[in-house]
């Protein structure tokens, strides 16, 4: 049996080497992974940046499970795609007369030695990515630490009991499979020789695939501007048609595999232009065959990638999200309130560079605001701003605009970007509305917008300010002085710098119904259920570090289940691919004993291997592209160059893995 | 005028220990319009010789003179060039590609390299109206039977124009009434068509369609016969040297190549 099992393996051996290389490098991922749970040092390091050593061990653990269960997934989907290829072959041995439990024995063997080869190249491939891995967690978290190849007996005895276990089930499950054999023979042989056909019934489904999917892309990247009109006209509520829209979008994606582009593929070939030029007919046939065989591979493939994509796109928006909050609320070193600096003097005495005051008035406002279409009245909190303050603070925060502010006219500074809508000519919607102050009457014309707050929007209650000198001395408001540290860039700096920001200060400001009303003025109180909060001392450098140390953790998690997954399916391509081009072999000598030339048969494998991996791969990024827009418009962040760097680079991985497979299916087939 | 000269070839597979010879020194000629059928038992190389002139497959020693060139001279664009417009070849095993109709399937080699003949529609009909294709043109392959498959895979060898047509035991996998229709369609392309065809098979009936018969044996050349009288004759002469071969005949003087 075991002789027997050895000469299939060889006989398979393009198969069996791509499975075994595939399942290794995933293997070698989940070591790897397994072996970062092990370093303490690391882990004890997040563990004092993230304030919870616990956090960042929880969630590996949870990345390293769901990276095995998608491991053995994907090893079961490997078999049956493995399987699906040997039926013939193992049929023929059912009818020469080998008993199912021979041939039984021999699959299972066969499994146990893949998946020996499989664990030799994934612990040996674990042990060298371990440091790999670990240095880039080190780096994508800011970490000084230094890591080495990580050798861990328990991971790797782990691993070994599990995939050794999993490949006995999968021979065990083979073996169970060829008792069927029998009973497909005839399905199979009437299923290989069947032409191509397009029936009406097809075209229709063929164009509902293509509408689901352009109705879905349109409808989730127009969510929140028709969430609310729909809902008026259909009575279904925001969740519903998100789940319609993704069932839609699914469905849709579906169909576009099963049938629009087989469909296309069969128009193509029967265009008079395509049939006139033997290369581009041959690689629209073969295009027809692979997607009409591997529909629901693809379709699958789809969504894994879409899932990948999305998920390493908004890991990058997210990331850039978190870095311009940081930007946003803590721009400047340290920002104090004034009943923090007596404490910041007196920890920092001797390391301070530099010094400024900024003073402000605290008011409470009234406007009506238009946001996604609707006026929004709203009373609130104000700090209000000189702007000759504000232009000063513009020399230590460059990224402030210049706001142009008359005398009777104020420019308004909040934190949500939907009130900056601008309509025709790009003027903005709400620029032109006034701002009343019921403590004195005062009534100021908006003249500008912004959600930059000069210095940061941490030391803000709510909404910010900006007014001529002349209206900021005649305001009656509660003096809110602040103030702008700078220290030494020394290691004596950076520890006061964690000293103060371990201190909790919290400001609270009364603002019950007489102050609403202007009767009296927002003094500071005590925390009420009638009070507005603000941190009174904000340090930059550990709240910029805590944020890079979690979304680089964040970055590092999805980057692993990314490249993992983006390993599996561009595996599953080429293993398909390569088995078609082996079946396909016969055809193209055929051609080329005809007098097609070489170099156009290698087009012809080109082109449509290229297709085969194309598909997908556009489907999926229109489909993340979606996706990264709603999450962007729920979160205000922005699908900008760090998304696209994302998917160029997912892109030349997969049209790696195409050229690759297109490469071996000119040299196989 | 003659088309094909093979000139002491020899074809030797395997490699030092373990060596076999499919063709040995083997010479002969066709002169234009010509109906060849090779003959002998199996083994004798008649495929690999067959293969050889496709230049499917090279000689180890000799060369294979076609239409005044010398093949074994050509590099790979060439001898797919040549495939391509001057032999047609009938497969034995048909070769056609089940997922194109009867009609691309015919056409397929005029439009491997551009420009696409502007008569190939032209073509198409008249090699269907020869082949009496006509009706099953948008047809696949997988819904006709085996002799008109056969056709389709002499139409397809045809609409080349090719000076020489190739046929491998064309009738090897039909039945004795599809033969008879093939070989009536081939021997009309002789005559009306005036295409010279070699057709390699082992059976004595197919071979008498031919004008003239060379046997090999053993890869060498062994004897040959021409028709003079009628069909029956030939077959009977056929037979005669078949029993020969069979029976140890010795074998005759390789005739001179010039």
């Amino acid at each position: 049996m075991r002789h027997l099992a050895w000469t299939n393996l060889k006989r398979h051996r393009h198969s069996t080497l791509i499975g075994a290389v595939a399942a290794g490098v995933l293997i070698a991922l989940a070591y790897a992974v397994g072996a970062l749970i092990d370093m303490r040092p690391l882990m004890h390091a997040t563990g004092s940046v993230l304030e919870d050593s616990r956090l960042m061990p929880a969630v590996m653990t949870l990345a390293w499970i769901l990276l095995l269960i998608f491991i053995v997934a994907f090893l079961i989907y490997l078999n049956t795609l493995l399987l699906a290829r040997r039926t013939e072959e193992l049929d023929m041995y059912r009818l020469l007369g080998m008993p199912s439990s021979r041939l039984g024995g021999v699959l299972i063997w066969e499994a146990l030695m893949t998946g020996a080869a499989a664990l030799v190249i994934g612990l040996v491939g674990g042990v060298l990515l371990s440091k790999l891995l670990a240095m880039a967690l080190v780096r994508l978290m800011g970490f000084q630490t230094a890591v080495g190849i990580q050798w861990s007996p328990q991971i790797a005895g782990q691993l070994t009991g599990l995939f050794l276990l999993v490949y006995l089930i999968i021979g065990a499950v083979n073996a169970a499979f060829i008792r069927t054999l029998g009973h497909q023979r005839g399905r199979r042989a009437e299923a290989q020789h069947l032409p191509p056909r397009l029936s009406g019934w097809q075209v229709v489904l063929a164009c509902a695939g293509v509408i689901l999917v352009g109705w879905s892309a349109i409808g989730t990247g127009n969510y929140f501007a028709w969430v609310r009109p729909v809902r008026q006209l259909t009575g279904l509520p925001g969740w519903g048609q998100l789940g319609l829209l993704t069932f839609c979008g699914i469905a849709g994606t579906y169909l576009v595999f099963r049938q629009s582009l087989p469909a296309a593929a069969f128009l193509l070939a029967r265009w008079r232009v395509v049939r006139r030029h033997a290369k581009w007919l041959l690689a629209a046939n073969t295009l027809y065959r692979w997607w009409r065989r591997d529909h629901f591979a693809l379709w699958l493939i789809t969504l894994l990638s879409t899932l990948t994509i999305a998920v390493l796109g908004s890991a990058a928006m997210l990331l850039q999200l978190g870095q311009r909050e940081v930007e946003n609320s803590m721009p400047l070193p340290i920002t104090t309130s004034a009943s923090n600096e007596a404490l910041v003097e007196k920890k920092a005495a001797g390391l301070i560079t530099r010094q400024a005051q900024v003073t402000t008035k605290r008011m409470v406002g009234k406007t009506t605001l238009r946001r996604q279409g609707r006026d929004d009245p709203t009373t609130t909190l104000y700090q209000v701003m000189r702007l000759s303050d504000y232009q000063r603070i513009r020399q230590w925060q460059p990224n402030l605009p210049a706001l142009q502010v008359a005398p009777g006219q104020a420019a308004l500074v909040l934190s949500d970007p939907a009130f900056l809508r601008r309509g025709p000519a790009q003027r903005l919607v709400n620029a032109g509305r006034q701002i009343t102050f019921p403590a004195d009457g005062r009534t100021l014309l908006i003249s500008d917008l912004t959600t930059a707050f000069p210095l940061g929007s941490a030391i803000y209650f709510d909404r910010g300010l900006v007014v001529a000198d002349s209206d900021y001395e005649e305001m009656k408001g509660v003096n809110d002085p602040l103030a702008v540290y700078w220290l030494k860039e020394t290691a004596a700096g950076h520890r006061v710098e964690q000293q103060l920001d371990d201190q909790t200060q919290i400001d609270y400001v009364r603002y019950d119904q007489a102050v609403r009303k202007g009767d009296k003025l927002p003094t500071a109180t005590k925390d009420t259920d009638d009070s507005f909060s603000r941190s009174g001392l904000n340090v930059r450098r550990p709240m910029a570090r805590a944020v890079d140390t979690l979304f680089g953790f964040a970055v590092f998690i999805t980057l692993l289940m990314g490249g993992a997954v983006l390993v599996a399916t561009a595996c599953i391509l080429l293993l398909k691919q390569v088995t078609h081009a082996q079946g396909r072999a016969p055809v193209r000598r055929v051609l080329w004993q005809l007098g097609m030339p070489t170099s156009q048969l290698t087009d012809v494998a080109y082109v449509s291997t290229f297709g085969v991996y194309l598909a997908p791969l556009i489907f999926a990024s229109i489909n993340a592209f979606v996706i990264v827009h709603f999450i962007a418009s729920a979160t205000a962040g922005q699908t900008g160059g760090l998304v696209l760097v994302v998917w160029a680079i997912y892109s030349l991985i997969d049209l790696a893995f195409a050229w690759l497979a297109a490469q071996l299916t000119d040299r196989y087939g | 005028m003659r088309i094909v000269t093979v000139d002491h070839l020899t074809k030797i597979y395997g490699h030092r220990f373990n060596r076999v010879g499919a063709l040995n020194d083997l010479s002969f000629h066709i002169d234009a319009g010509e109906f060849v059928g090779i003959m002998g038992p199996s083994g004798a190389g008649k495929s690999t010789l067959l293969n050889i002139i496709a230049s499917i497959d090279t000689p180890t020693t000799g060369s294979v003179w076609v239409g005044g060139v010398d093949l074994t001279q050509l590099n790979d664009a060439a001898l797919a060039k040549y495939r391509r417009e001057q032999v047609g070849f009938i497969f034995q095993e048909l070769n056609l590609l089940s997922d194109l109709t009867v009609a691309t399937n015919i056409t397929l080699p005029l439009t491997f390299v551009p420009p696409v003949p502007s008569d190939i529609d032209a073509r198409l009909a008249h090699v269907a109206d020869l082949l009496d294709l006509t009706g099953l043109l948008a047809r696949y392959p997988t819904e006709l039977s085996l002799g008109q498959r056969q056709r389709v895979a002499a139409a397809r060898a045809l609409i080349t124009q090719p000076a020489l047509i190739l046929a491998d035991e064309p009738t090897g996998s039909l039945d004795s009434m599809a033969a008879t229709e093939l070989l009536s369609y081939l021997t009309k392309l002789n005559l009306e068509e005036d295409r010279t065809i070699m057709m390699v098979t082992h059976d004595a009936f197919t071979a008498s369609f031919c004008n003239r018969i060379i046997f090999i044996r053993d890869g060498a050349y062994f004897a040959e016969v021409t028709r003079s009288g009628s069909r029956q004759a030939f077959f009977d002469q056929i037979i005669d040297m078949e029993a020969t071969i069979n029976g140890g005949g010795k074998r005759r003087e390789t005739p001179r190549v010039d």
